[in-house]
C-alpha cells in the first residue's frame, strides 16, 4: 500500500503531506453519463412502519405508544407514535428509559412479519404509479418513476399525490426523488423533499444530508464523528483512497451508486398471486350436474396455474351468479395447501349437492386464496421407515366429513393437565400430525392417581341430604372411598373446594359425588361410572 | 395425643416451601406439637432461624433433610446427636458439591456410606417399591422406618393399608408424616405459584405439577387423630426422643493454632498486648489505659474468646507485612486491647467513653470485628486465610438473596400469565428508591386498576412472597473459619463463580450459633489513604504513615465546618455535607457523632434537631431521667448511637441485657420479619412504669425501627470518624496527592473524577491532561519546581485496554514517539487502543487536533515481520478543527471529564438570557430570594433516610448548587428530574452559615442546549 491509487476523475498523485485536493465526487460538470440518465427514482420512507404494521386497535390514536425490539436490558423503542414522542419518547430510546419519561406507554413487540407484510401491500399499491417497484427492507420502497410523470403532472405532482395517499390510510412517509436509487432512499431518510431530478443536481445537496441518512453502522458513523465529519459533503472530500483503505471498498461502492457513478441494479419486487377466472354458462341453468361441469373447467384452469408455480392453496370461493339476484357463494377451506382438481371438485361436490339455487345461474367465479409454494415429496417405498398409511387419507375424510357435516361438527377431544374434573378434558381443533396420523394419535401421559368415571355431567346435580348422607333416586347412598379432596384453581376465579366420593346407589350404579366444603355446602353429583 | 411432626419443608427449600422457619415454629408450638423437624431438601439454610425461632418458643426442634437419590428414592435423614449432624452435613455437602449452584446430585453410594448417627425416614410414594424399603432396610435397619403421608388423596384407605401390609413384610415400623410444605392451608396459591415458578410455566398451564389441595400444612393433632391409626402418630415421639441434637452443641468451635505450641491463648494475647502497649506507649502507658487493658482482658479470659482476638490479629498482622492498610471496626474493636493489637487505630485517650461497652458479660454475645482493607487487596488477605487454615476450614459464609419488589412482581406476574411486557412495565415501575412496600399506586401508574380480581390475587402474592430466599450467594467478605472440617459444621455448597464455595449459613445464623466469623472487607478510602500516603511519602523522601497525621489540626476542621469536603471520607455526601455547618465539628468526637447522626435512625427519632440546638445552645442539657444520665450524656442527652438505645431499653424500660439483645436482633430483621409488636409494648410500658414520658418512649422506639434499617453504632463510627479524619487532612494540606490517589482509587465515593478534578483546580493544584508521550496508567504527581502538579492517567481514558497501556508506557521508556505510526507499531497498539488515545486528546502532541490524530490513527498499519515500521506515503485531507464545544464533548465522552472551559461557558449568554444566575451570582442573595439557575446535574441522591427528598447537585462554570426537590415537586416533575441533563429551576435561596441550597419550586429540562454533550450524573448512590 505504499503507492498512491489515484483518483478516479484526476490521475495527477499528490505529493505526501500536503492536503489533498482530491474528493471524493467530482464536479457536477464532469459526471459521467454511465447509468442511464433518464432513471428517475421515488423512494417512501416510512420510519413508523414497525407501528403501523401492528393491528392496534384498541389502541386510542391519541394514547402514547411504541414499539419495542431485542431482549432483556437491550431492548430498545425503535418507533414510537406522536404522542409518546411527545412525552420524550424517540427511537433508540432504551425500555427502562420509555418507561420513566412516560410510565403509561403502551408497548408492543416488534412484528418484523407484520412489518414485511405491509411494505408487501404497500409495493403492490405503489404499483399503481410504476411497474418497477423494489423493495428496501425494513422500512422503505423504491419505484423507478421516470415514465410516470406526464401521468401524474410532472415529480411534484407525483410525490404530492403518493403522500396524500399513504396520509390518507393513516401512514405517517416520507417522499423523495433523486436520479439512483440510493440517493433517492438517503433524500428520503434526510427528509429532503425539493425532487432532484438530474445527478448534476446531487453534490449541491450533500451537505444537507447527515451522515444519519446513509444507514451504515453506528461504529461506522461513530469513526466519522471523530474526524469531524458531519455530512455527506464532508464525507466527498475525502481522498479516495484513504477512504478505501480505512473503511472498505463497499461504503466507497454505496457512494458512487448515489452519485451514479456505478449502476445499483434493483430487483422488482414479487407480486404476490391468486387465481381469478370466471366463465359464462352456454345457457342459464338451474341444474347443479350442468353446473359441475363448468366448475370441473374452472378448476382445471386453476389447476394449470398453480402447476407452472409449482404452488398450492389453503381456499376458494366460488360465486354462482344468477341473473337479478344476488350470488350463491361457496367457499372451500382445505386442511393443507393443495390444488389438484379432482379433490377440489369431489369437495365441492358435496356442498353442491346441498345448496339449494334460488334462480338459474348464468356465470360462474372461482377466486382463490392467495398461492403458496408447494413443498416437494418424494416417494417412499412401503415398509421402509417413513412410510405410512396414505399420508392424505386422514385429512381428507377430515375435509370431507367437515364439508357435510359443518365445521363445528367435528372436533378432538383431549385430556387437559388439570386438577378440576370439569377442566380436566377440552374440545380442541383435530390436530393433522406432519405423519398424517390421525388426530387421537397423541400421546397423553395418563397420571396415576384415584379412579375419574367415564360420564361427566356437564352442571353437577344437587344431592337431596337426610343425616348427613346424600340421597339420589330417593335412596341414600353408600359412600364407597374418599375422600378426595380437591383445592384449586384459584388462580382464575374458579376455586373449587371440594371432597369428592365414590358412592354406590341401591341399584348398584356408583355415582362421582361431591360434598361442597365451602359455606355453601351440600351434596353434588358430579359423575356416573360406566 | 401428641404428635412430633418429622417431615417439614420450610422456604429454604426454594420455590417448594412456602413458609419460613419461624412461621412454622410457631404454628407447631400454637398446636401442640411434641417437637418439629425442619428438613430443608439438600440443605440446612433455614436451620439456624428455625433453632431460634424453636428457642423462643420452647419447642423441641429436630434438624434433618429429605433427598431424592437419582434412581428416585426418597428418604429424609434426621440427626440424632453431633456426630449424626455432622454426617448429614457432610452428605449435603457431598451432594451439593457435585452438581451446579442449586442443585445436588447423589446416589446410593452416597447414602450408603454415610448418615451415621442419624434416623431415616423412607418415603415410599404412591406407588412403593418393595426394593427400595428392602435395600435401605438392609443397611439402616434399628433406625429406619417407613413414613405414611395421607393427604386426602381419594384412596388414602387403600394406600394406608397398603403401606401398612408393606410395612409388616418387611419387618419395618411405620410412622406418620405429613409432607409439610406450609404452616397454614392458606398458603396454598402461594404454594401453587412458587410451584409454577419452579417449573417456569404459568398457573393454568401448569395442570398436574400442582398439589391438588392444600392437605400438606401443619394440621391440628385431632384432624390427625381422625386421618392416621393412633399407633402411626405415637411412633412419632419415639423417633423424636432419639433425636437430641441442638445447634447449640456448635458455640465456640474456634481454630487452635493460632497459638504457638507451648503457651496458651491467654499467655500468648497477653505478651502480644504487652508487646503493642509498648509500641503505642512508648514512655509508659497511662494508667488509665493500663486499667482497662487489665479490666478487658480479664473479662475476654473469662468468656474464653482469646483465639478470637489472636485471630483476628493475624490477620491484620499479615495485611501490615504486606504494607495492605486496614483497620478494624465493631463492637470489639475499639477496646485498648484491638488498639495495642494494632486492629484499630482508634487512640483509647481521644475516646475515652467506649470501653466500658465493648464486651458484655450478661449478653453472652460473641465478639463482633470486621475488617476494612484496602479494596483492591482484598483478595490477597482472602487468599491468605484459604493457605493457613485450608480450603476444608475456612470459607465465605452465604448472603440470602430474598425476594424483592421487582423480583416478587416479575416471577408472580409470569405464574399469574400476564404478558411478559407488562410485567416487566410493572416491575420496572417500582424503581428501587420507592422503598419496599408495594404500593398499589405504583400499580396503578403503570396502567394497572389495582382493584381488579387480577391484580388483587398478584398484590397479595407478592406481599406474602417479599423476604422469601431465593438463592444462596456468597458473601462479599464475611469468613468462617473452624477447627475440625468445615463440612462437619455447616453444609458447604457450590457458588456461581467456579473454585469458589459458600457455606449454607449467613452472617447472622453464625452469630447467633456464636461460630468465629470475620468480616474481610474492601474499602476503596483505604486505597486512596495509602496510595495518598505513599506520593507524601515519596514527596517527602520519609515514610509517612496514618499514625504521622497530626491530630486535633484547627485547619482541618475549618474546612470541614466549611463542608469544602469533595472526596473526604463518609462526609462528602449532600446529606453529610448539609449537618457539617450546623454541628460544626471541631473535636475528633464531633466527627464520630457526625457520621453516625445523618443516618435513618436518629432521622426517623427526630433526634437531629435537638442535637443540635442543645450543641448550639439554644436549648437546655436535661435528662428524661436520672437513670439515663450516664447513657446519654456524651451526646447531651440525645441518643444517637445504637449502643445508647439498647442500654436505654436495660437502664429505662428494664430490659435484661439477653432481651436488649434479642431486641438488636429483631430490629435487624424487622422488615424480613415484620413486627417489634411484642418489644414495643414492652419498651413503651416498660419506660412509662419507670416513670419517663410516653412521647419519649415513643420517640425512642421509632429511633429503633430507623436502626433496623442501618443500624449505625458507635463503634463503627469511630473507626470511620478516624478515617474522615486522615482523608480530611490529606485534602486539607496535601491537595495534589490526595487528588491524585482518589483519581486512581476510581470508582469510589460520590463523586467522578470530573467532580474531583474540578474541586481540586478549585483550590489552586495544576492539573495536566492526558498525554501519550507523559502519561502513566495512573495519574501522577510531576514536581517541575514551581509546586506539585496532577497529570492525569491513561487509566481515564474509556476503551482503553490496560494491557495496551502497559505496552505503550513500556515502549517509551527512555526514547519519545515520533509519529503516531511510530507510537502504534512500537507498542504494538490495536485500532481500539488508538481510537481511544486519539478520542481522548492524548495524541495531540503527536497529530494535532483530534479530528487530525483520528484520521491518522484510523490509517495505522498492521506492522509487517519485515517492515517493524511501516512507512506510508499519504496525503492527508483538508480536516476541519474541532470546534471549542465540541473538544468540551469529546473530553467528557473519552474522559469523563475536561480541563477545558466548562460547558456552560459556552452558552453563558443563552443562559443569562433565559435570567439564570451562576452559583456564585447565588452567594450574593441573601436567604429566602426567589431565584432562578440551573446547571449539568452531576448528581441525584435520595437518601432513605429524607422522606422522599431528591437532593440534586447541579454545576455550572463557578461551581455547584445544591437543589432540595421536595417529593411533591419530585413526582410532579418526574420525567424532569430524573431525565434533565441541564436543569433549570426557580426556587428560593436557602442559606444557613456557609451552606446554601436552593429550595425547587419548579423545574425545566434545557437539555436541548446541550447538543451532543453527554454528561452523566452518578445516581442515587
Amino acid at each position: 500500500m505504499s503507492s498512491l491509487t489515484p483518483d478516479l476523475f484526476d490521475p495527477t498523485p499528490v505529493p505526501a503531506g500536503q492536503p489533498a485536493r482530491l474528493s471524493l465526487v467530482p464536479e457536477a460538470s464532469c459526471l459521467p453519463a454511465r447509468q442511464g440518465r433518464g432513471e428517475l427514482w421515488l423512494c417512501l420512507w416510512l420510519p413508523q412502519l414497525p407501528l403501523d404494521a401492528l393491528a392496534t386497535g384498541e389502541d386510542a390514536p391519541d394514547a402514547p405508544a411504541c414499539v419495542i425490539e431485542g431482549e432483556g436490558s437491550a431492548q430498545r423503542v425503535i418507533a414510537a407514535n406522536g404522542a409518546a414522542v411527545r412525552h420524550g419518547i424517540r427511537a433508540g430510546l432504551g425500555l427502562n428509559a420509555a418507561l420513566a419519561l412516560c410510565p403509561g406507554v403502551r408497548l408492543h413487540m416488534r412484528q418484523p412479519a407484520a412489518e414485511a407484510a405491509l411494505l408487501e401491500r404497500l409495493a403492490r399499491w405503489t404499483t399503481q404509479f410504476t411497474p418497477v417497484v423494489s423493495l428496501e427492507p425494513p422500512r422503505a420502497l423504491l419505484a423507478e418513476v421516470r415514465g410516470s410523470l406526464g401521468l401524474f403532472g410532472g415529480a411534484a405532482g407525483l410525490r404530492r399525490r403518493a403522500l396524500e395517499s399513504l396520509h390518507r390510510r393513516g401512514l405517517y412517509a416520507f417522499a423523495a426523488l433523486a436520479p439512483t436509487p440510493r440517493a433517492a432512499l438517503w433524500l428520503a431518510r434526510a427528509g429532503l423533499d425539493t425532487p432532484v431530478q438530474a445527478p448534476g443536481e446531487l453534490p449541491g445537496l450533500a451537505a444537507r444530508l447527515p451522515l444519519s441518512c446513509l444507514g451504515w453502522p453506528q461504529a461506522t458513523l461513530a469513526r466519522f464523528a471523530t474526524l469531524g465529519i458531519r455530512n455527506v459533503a464532508d464525507l466527498t472530500r475525502l481522498p479516495r483512497d484513504g477512504f478505501a483503505r480505512r473503511f472498505g471498498p463497499s461504503l466507497l461502492a454505496e457512494l458512487d451508486e448515489a452519485f451514479g457513478r456505478r449502476p445499483q441494479p434493483r430487483r422488482r419486487a414479487v407480486m404476490p398471486e391468486r387465481f381469478d377466472d370466471s366463465l359464462e354458462l352456454p345457457v342459464e341453468t338451474g341444474s347443479i350436474p350442468l353446473v359441475e361441469i363448468a366448475l370441473e373447467r374452472l378448476l382445471g384452469r386453476l389447476e394449470a396455474f398453480l402447476r407452472t408455480r409449482s404452488a398450492g392453496i389453503l381456499g376458494l370461493a366460488v360465486a354462482l351468479l344468477h341473473r337479478g339476484q344476488p350470488a350463491t357463494r361457496l367457499r372451500l377451506g382445505l386442511a393443507r395447501p393443495g390444488g389438484e382438481a379432482g379433490h377440489l371438485q369431489a369437495l365441492l361436490h358435496e356442498r353442491l349437492g346441498r345448496t339449494l339455487l334460488p334462480a338459474p345461474v348464468v356465470a360462474l367465479r372461482l377466486r382463490s386464496t392467495v398461492a403458496v409454494p408447494l413443498e416437494l415429496r418424494s416417494g417412499v417405498l412401503p415398509g421402509t421407515a417413513g412410510y405410512d398409511a396414505d399420508p392424505e387419507a386422514a385429512a381428507r375424510l377430515l375435509e370431507h366429513l367437515r364439508a357435510r357435516l359443518g365445521r363445528e361438527a367435528v372436533f378432538s377431544v383431549r385430556l387437559a393437565q388439570e386438577h378440576r374434573p370439569e377442566r380436566a378434558w377440552q374440545v380442541s381443533e383435530p390436530a393433522l400430525g406432519k405423519t398424517g396420523a390421525g388426530p387421537f394419535a397423541e400421546a397423553v401421559a395418563v397420571p396415576v392417581g384415584p379412579a375419574r368415571p367415564l360420564w361427566m355431567i356437564a352442571e353437577p346435580q344437587a344431592l337431596r341430604e337426610r343425616d348427613g348422607l346424600p340421597r339420589h333416586g330417593g335412596r341414600s347412598l353408600t359412600l364407597l372411598s374418599g375422600p378426595e379432596r380437591i383445592e384449586t384453581g384459584w388462580w382464575d376465579g374458579q376455586d373449587v373446594c371440594r371432597d369428592y366420593y365414590v358412592a354406590a346407589a341401591a341399584d348398584g350404579v356408583r355415582l362421582w359425588i361431591y360434598r361442597e366444603r365451602r359455606r355453601s355446602g351440600g351434596w353434588w353429583l358430579h359423575g356416573v361410572f360406566g | 395425643m401428641a404428635y412430633a411432626e418429622l417431615h417439614c419443608l420450610s422456604n429454604f427449600t426454594f420455590l417448594r416451601g412456602a413458609s419460613r422457619p419461624e412461621e412454622l415454629v410457631g404454628r407447631a408450638k400454637e398446636l401442640g406439637y411434641a417437637a418439629l423437624s425442619i428438613t430443608d431438601e439438600c440443605s440446612l439454610a433455614g436451620a439456624v432461624r428455625a433453632h431460634v425461632a424453636a428457642r423462643e418458643h420452647g419447642l423441641p426442634l429436630i434438624l434433618g433433610s429429605e433427598f431424592t437419590l437419582a434412581d428416585g428414592l426418597r428418604v429424609v435423614g434426621l440427626a440424632t446427636s453431633r456426630t449424626g449432624y455432622g454426617a448429614l452435613c457432610r452428605l449435603i455437602t457431598r451432594g451439593r458439591r457435585a452438581a451446579p449452584k442449586g442443585a445436588y446430585a447423589l446416589t446410593r453410594a452416597d447414602l450408603e456410606a454415610s448418615l451415621e448417627d442419624c434416623l431415616l425416614l423412607w418415603l415410599p410414594g404412591l406407588q412403593p417399591r418393595h426394593e427400595e424399603g428392602a435395600w435401605l432396610r438392609e443397611r439402616f435397619a434399628g433406625r429406619l422406618w417407613l413414613a405414611v403421608e395421607l393427604s386426602a388423596g381419594g384412596t388414602d384407605h387403600e394406600h394406608l393399608a397398603g403401606l401398612m401390609a408393606l410395612s409388616a413384610r418387611l419387618g419395618l415400623p411405620a410412622v406418620a408424616s405429613g409432607d409439610v410444605h406450609m404452616h397454614l392451608r392458606g398458603r396454598r396459591a402461594l404454594q401453587d405459584t412458587l410451584t409454577a415458578i419452579r417449573h417456569g410455566v404459568p398457573l393454568k398451564d401448569a395442570g398436574l405439577v400442582l398439589a391438588p389441595n392444600g392437605e400438606r400444612h401443619l394440621r391440628a393433632i385431632t384432624t390427625l387423630g381422625r386421618i392416621y391409626p393412633r399407633e402411626l402418630l405415637e411412633e412419632t415421639l419415639a423417633v423424636a426422643a432419639r433425636c437430641r441434637f441442638s445447634l447449640d452443641e456448635l458455640r465456640y468451635e474456634y481454630p487452635e493454632e493460632i497459638v504457638p505450641s507451648g503457651s496458651t491463648p491467654a499467655g500468648h494475647l497477653r505478651r502480644l498486648t504487652e508487646e503493642g502497649i509498648r509500641r503505642r506507649w512508648p514512655e509508659g502507658e497511662p494508667d488509665a489505659v493500663r486499667e482497662l487493658v487489665e479490666h478487658e482482658l480479664g473479662l475476654i479470659a473469662e468468656l474464653g474468646y482469646e483465639r478470637y482476638f489472636l485471630t483476628v490479629h493475624d490477620l491484620v498482622d499479615f495485611a501490615r507485612g504486606r504494607g495492605i492498610l486496614c483497620q478494624g471496626r465493631g463492637s470489639a474493636a475499639n477496646s485498648a486491647v484491638c488498639y495495642a493489637l494494632g486492629i484499630t487505630e482508634v487512640d483509647p485517650s481521644r475516646m475515652s467513653l467506649l470501653f466500658e461497652r465493648f464486651i458484655s458479660r450478661e449478653r453472652n454475645e460473641p465478639p463482633d470485628i470486621d475488617v476494612d482493607f484496602e479494596h483492591e487487596r482484598r483478595e490477597e488477605v482472602i487468599q491468605y486465610l484459604y493457605a493457613k487454615y485450608g480450603r476444608h476450614r475456612a470459607a465465605l459464609t452465604a448472603t440470602v438473596i430474598t425476594y424483592r419488589p421487582r423480583s416478587a412482581v416479575r416471577d408472580v406476574g409470569k405464574a399469574l400469565g400476564l404478558d411478559p411486557l407488562q410485567v416487566d412495565r410493572l416491575a420496572r415501575s417500582l424503581q428501587w428508591w420507592d422503598g419496599r412496600e408495594l404500593d398499589p399506586s405504583r400499580v396503578r401508574d403503570a396502567g394497572f386498576d389495582p382493584g381488579s380480581p387480577l391484580m388483587r390475587r398478584l398484590l397479595r402474592l407478592v406481599e406474602d412472597l417479599l423476604g422469601f430466599p431465593r438463592h444462596l450467594s456468597q458473601h462479599t467478605g464475611g469468613f468462617v473459619i473452624s477447627r475440625g472440617p468445615l463440612e462437619e459444621l455447616v453444609p458447604i455448597e457450590n457458588a456461581a463463580m467456579p473454585e469458589r464455595t459458600v457455606i449454607q449459613w449467613d452472617k447472622d445464623d453464625l452469630d447467633e450459633l456464636g461460630l468465629l466469623k470475620v468480616d474481610v472487607l474492601g474499602l476503596g478510602m483505604l486505597t486512596a489513604i495509602r496510595r495518598a500516603l505513599a506520593l507524601v511519602s515519596a514527596r517527602r523522601g520519609a515514610p509517612f504513615g496514618v499514625e504521622d497525621v497530626p491530630p486535633e489540626d484547627p485547619e482541618v476542621y475549618d474546612m470541614i465546618c466549611r463542608a469544602d469536603t469533595v472526596g473526604v471520607f463518609q462526609i462528602e455526601s449532600r446529606a453529610q455535607m448539609a449537618m457539617l455547618p450546623r454541628l460544626r465539628p471541631r473535636h475528633f468526637y464531633d466527627l464520630v457523632i457526625e457520621v453516625a447522626i445523618v443516618r435513618p435512625g436518629p432521622i426517623q427519632g427526630q433526634m437531629v434537631h435537638p442535637f443540635l440546638r442543645r450543641r448550639a445552645g439554644q436549648e437546655p442539657v436535661v435528662y428524661p431521667g436520672a437513670g439515663v444520665r450516664r447513657v446519654l450524656e456524651r451526646t447531651l442527652g440525645v441518643p444517637i448511637f445504637q449502643e445508647q438505645v439498647m442500654q436505654l431499653a436495660i437502664v429505662a424500660a428494664g430490659f435484661t441485657p439477653g432481651e436488649a439483645d434479642r431486641l438488636r436482633r429483631a430490629m435487624a430483621a424487622w422488615r424480613r420479619k415484620g413486627s417489634l409488636g411484642p418489644f414495643e409494648q414492652r419498651l413503651v410500658e416498660g419506660m412509662r412504669e419507670r416513670g419517663y414520658d410516653e412521647g419519649f418512649a415513643r420517640q425512642v422506639f421509632q429511633q429503633i425501627l430507623g436502626f433496623g434499617e442501618y443500624g449505625f453504632p458507635e463503634s463503627h463510627a469511630a473507626s470511620f470518624a478516624l478515617l474522615v479524619y486522615v482523608s480530611a487532612w490529606l485534602k486539607c494540606h496535601e491537595p495534589a496527592a490526595f487528588c491524585c490517589a482518589l483519581l486512581n482509587s476510581q470508582p469510589m465515593g460520590f463523586y467522578a473524577p470530573a467532580q474531583l478534578v474540578r474541586d481540586v483546580r478549585g483550590h489552586g493544584v495544576e492539573v495536566r491532561p492526558v498525554d501519550a508521550d507523559r502519561s502513566d496508567w495512573e495519574s501522577t504527581l510531576e514536581d517541575d519546581g514551581t509546586g506539585q502538579a496532577v497529570r492525569l492517567g491513561l487509566a481515564l481514558v474509556h476503551g482503553l485496554s490496560r494491557e495496551g497501556a502497559r505496552r505503550l508506557v513500556d515502549a517509551r521508556a527512555g526514547r519519545r514517539f515520533e509519529s503516531v505510526q511510530a507510537l502504534a507499531s512500537r507498542a504494538a497498539l490495536d485500532r481500539d487502543d488508538l481510537a481511544a488515545l486519539s478520542a481522548s486528546g492524548a495524541l495531540a502532541g503527536l497529530a494535532g487536533h483530534r479530528h487530525r490524530a483520528a484520521w491518522r490513527v484510523t490509517g495505522v498499519e498492521k506492522p509487517l515481520p519485515l517492515m517493524p515500521e511501516p512507512q506510508i506515503a499519504e496525503g492527508l485531507p483538508l480536516l476541519r478543527a474541532p470546534q471549542e464545544g465540541e473538544d468540551i464533548v469529546a473530553d467528557y465522552r473519552a474522559l469523563g471529564l475536561t480541563l477545558g472551559r466548562h460547558p456552560l461557558a459556552l452558552l453563558r449568554g443563552r443562559l443569562a438570557a433565559l435570567g439564570w444566575l451562576t452559583a456564585s451570582d447565588l452567594w450574593d442573595q441573601p436567604d429566602g430570594t426567589p431565584v432562578c439557575c440551573g446547571g449539568i446535574v452531576v448528581t441525584r441522591q435520595r437518601p432513605g433516610s429524607a422522606s422522599g427528598v431528591t437532593f440534586v447537585t447541579v454545576e455550572d462554570e463557578t461551581g455547584s448548587i445544591n437543589l432540595i426537590v421536595w417529593q411533591s415537586l419530585g413526582d410532579r416533575q418526574r420525567r424532569v428530574l430524573l431525565g434533565a441533563r441541564l436543569l433549570g429551576v426557580r426556587g428560593r435561596v436557602q442559606r444557613e452559615g456557609d451552606v446554601l441550597h436552593v429550595v425547587a419550586r419548579d423545574l425545566e429540562d434545557r437539555s436541548a442546549l446541550l447538543g451532543a454533550l453527554q454528561a452523566r450524573s452518578r445516581d442515587f448512590r
